[in-house]
């Protein structure tokens, strides 16, 4: 099966003031089909310049990619005319309606049936009620609404988002992670690109980081965090009922384990691997009320990739 | 959809957001008022009036109503067609890329299955029809108040005469609008492009006629004067061939500008028997192909970032 986004060595060189600049250097990605795939990294970290690649706005300097099996240089036509693309920053006309903007774009892109699919998606992004209402008296919400709208017009199997929550309220964000989930669930792939993390970051099934123009890990988030444990450690957290300081020098001679501390009646052990059995065993005796490994997070895997 | 399709879809919905837009329709209002105002003028009495002595009423009128239309065309709003129409057509073609890229709506489009020359090509088209709009409108409208004020009835000549004159001042408009939309795709930036297009506006209208005459003055020196006989006095008059080389290097230097080609067609057109030297004209012409393409290969050669 051909993954809905896939790039060999993608690169872009950028020259500026007679410097040349890596915006995106040597990427491998994969996407794979019915995922939410997080593109992560910091402002200038080559995100917005890798999706335009891939949209075939900007022209690659190396390397090769294709979305939805399309050459991103030679199909970037069909690319676009198939996938809802959402980039950073769009706009429409500010004395159309919401309605008048969708149906021009509906006809640009040759659908069959505009009157329905704009009624469709609009009241699908809940614009259906502001149809009459001019894009330049919307609000920022009603605005990143209308974008999604004009994405989904095509009735897309992959949707690209570039920053989609910039800008948006925490009501706002709540609507399109819930939006973003209905959509996942009829079956679409979804990639977005994003450095807010709080506000999407518990969608993503997938996630690759950025960094310098260079994709340095990816995988799914599972998985990522699985690593990241392997490579940092175990981290246990124990409340005990019955603590006593004794308990740290025997814990610290098992085999596996870092280092504990013991804070009031709370006990934390790191231990280079899993060894949730062993402890649950030598802590009977001390009355142990609550055992949980606490797993790292999204932003744990953020932090430490994206430099 | 074919390709030339998409531009025109373009052209459509983009021609629909200018003229509902207040700004096209608060310049619209303006040329208007300021022409229908310059109007005013053909009421008074011209001095071709005054030239006939001892006059009968009757005779006035007759001779009031034989000055040619042109002449009454260029009394009553020749000047402010010079002054108004750049503005108008700066203020049309400022924002027309700059504005589009600022707003995201480029990147919205170029998110359809679209290139940039669609969308080039569709502002172009639509740009032209709302300049034309904008300025032929209020034109027409006042010429053909004018007609109405001075109570004549157009001959087939004076219908043709002034169809021409809107037509001239569209290809004026078109250079100004043309050299407006390149600065407004090079420069990427509404304010920029705006003061630049001013600027250039400025410059051609009211700084080098006067700059002008310093420079030629620098290069021949200070007039020279000739002594005449007239009746019982002497008079000094400028030395002819002096004032030759004068007028001669201040066309030079101002056939520089787009409002000197202009003006000679105007008045070739308006003042004279017609139009027999197309120089001016085509100038106006060449200029705004060369400007528009220029605008077309900066927008298409260049990437989103």
């Amino acid at each position: 099966m051909v993954p809905p986004i896939k790039t060999e060595n993608l690169t872009k060189v950028y020259k500026l003031g007679g410097k040349e600049v890596r915006a995106v250097d040597g990427v491998n990605l994969e996407v794979p089909k019915g995922s939410i795939f997080g593109l992560l990294g910091r402002n200038g970290a080559g995100k917005s310049t890798l999706i335009h690649m891939l949209m075939g706005t900007v022209l690659p300097t190396g390397g090769r990619g294709t979305v939805l099996g399309y050459d991103i240089v030679k199909e970037s036509l069909k690319i676009r005319e198939k996938v809802g693309f959402m980039p950073e920053g769009l706009g429409f006309y500010e004395d159309l309606t919401a309605e008048q903007n969708l149906m021009a774009i509906a006809r640009l892109i040759g659908l069959k049936k505009p009157k329905e699919s704009v009624r469709e998606c609009l009241k699908l992004v809940g614009l259906w009620e502001y149809r009459q209402r001019k894009y330049g008296e919307m609000s920022t919400g009603m605005r990143q609404r209308l974008g999604i709208a004009q994405a989904l017009l095509k009735d897309p199997e992959l949707l690209v988002m570039d920053e989609p929550t910039s800008g948006v309220d925490p009501d706002g964000a709540r609507e399109f992670r819930r939006l973003i989930q209905e959509l996942n669930k009829q079956g679409r792939t979804i990639f977005i690109s994003t450095h807010l993390l709080y506000e999407i970051g518990l969608l993503f099934t997938h996630i690759a980081v950025m960094r310098q123009g260079k994709i340095v890990v990816q995988g799914s988030v599972s998985g990522l965090k699985e690593k990241l444990m392997a490579g940092q450690g175990y981290v246990y957290e124990v409340e005990l009922s019955e603590p006593s300081q004794v308990i740290i020098d025997r814990i610290c001679s098992l085999n596996g384990v870092k280092e504990a501390i013991l804070e009031g009646n709370k006990l934390v052990v790191l231990c280079s691997k899993p060894l949730a059995p062993t402890l649950l065993s030598f802590l009977k005796g001390y009355g142990v009320e609550s055992f949980r490994l606490t797993k790292p997070t999204l932003e744990d895997i953020f932090r430490k990739f994206s430099g | 959809m074919k390709k030339g399709l998409k531009a025109l879809e373009i052209a459509r919905v983009e021609f629909g957001n200018i003229v509902r837009s207040n700004k096209f329709l608060a310049i619209v209002a303006i040329f208007t008022l300021m022409l229908l105002s310059g109007l005013c003028r053909v009421t008074e009495p011209s001095a071709a009036t005054f030239e006939v002595p001892s006059a009968t009423t009757h005779e006035v009128e007759r001779v009031e109503s034989d000055v040619k239309l042109g002449l009454k065309v260029m009394n009553a709003i020749g000047y402010s067609v010079l002054m108004l129409v750049p503005v108008v057509a700066v203020m049309l073609g400022f924002d027309v890329i700059s504005g589009k890229v600022e707003k995201g709506i480029v990147r919205t489009l170029l998110a359809q299955p679209v290139f940039r020359d669609h969308i080039i090509a569709g502002t172009f088209v639509a740009g032209l029809t709302s300049l034309l709009v904008g300025v032929a409108m209020p034109l027409a409208l006042s010429l053909s108040l004018a007609v109405l004020l001075l109570g004549i009835t157009p001959s087939l000549a004076d219908v043709a005469l002034l169809i021409t004159y809107l037509g001239v001042v569209a290809v004026f408009a078109l250079a100004y609008y043309a050299l407006s939309v390149f600065f407004s795709t090079v420069t990427g930036n509404s304010v920029k492009s705006l003061v630049a297009g001013i600027l250039v506006w400025l410059f051609s209208s009211f700084m080098l006629p006067s700059l002008s005459t310093a420079i030629i003055r620098l290069l021949l020196g200070p007039p020279k004067f000739e002594q005449v006989q007239m009746g019982q006095m002497i008079v000094l008059r400028t030395d002819p061939d002096y004032m030759r080389k004068f007028t001669d290097l201040q066309n030079k230097i101002l056939s520089l500008t787009l409002d000197y080609h202009f003006r000679v067609i105007q008045d070739q057109l308006l003042l004279g028997p017609g139009i027999k030297d197309y120089t001016g004209l085509l100038v106006l012409i060449a200029f705004s192909l060369a400007t528009l393409i220029a605008s077309f290969t900066v927008f298409v050669k260049r990437e989103v970032r």
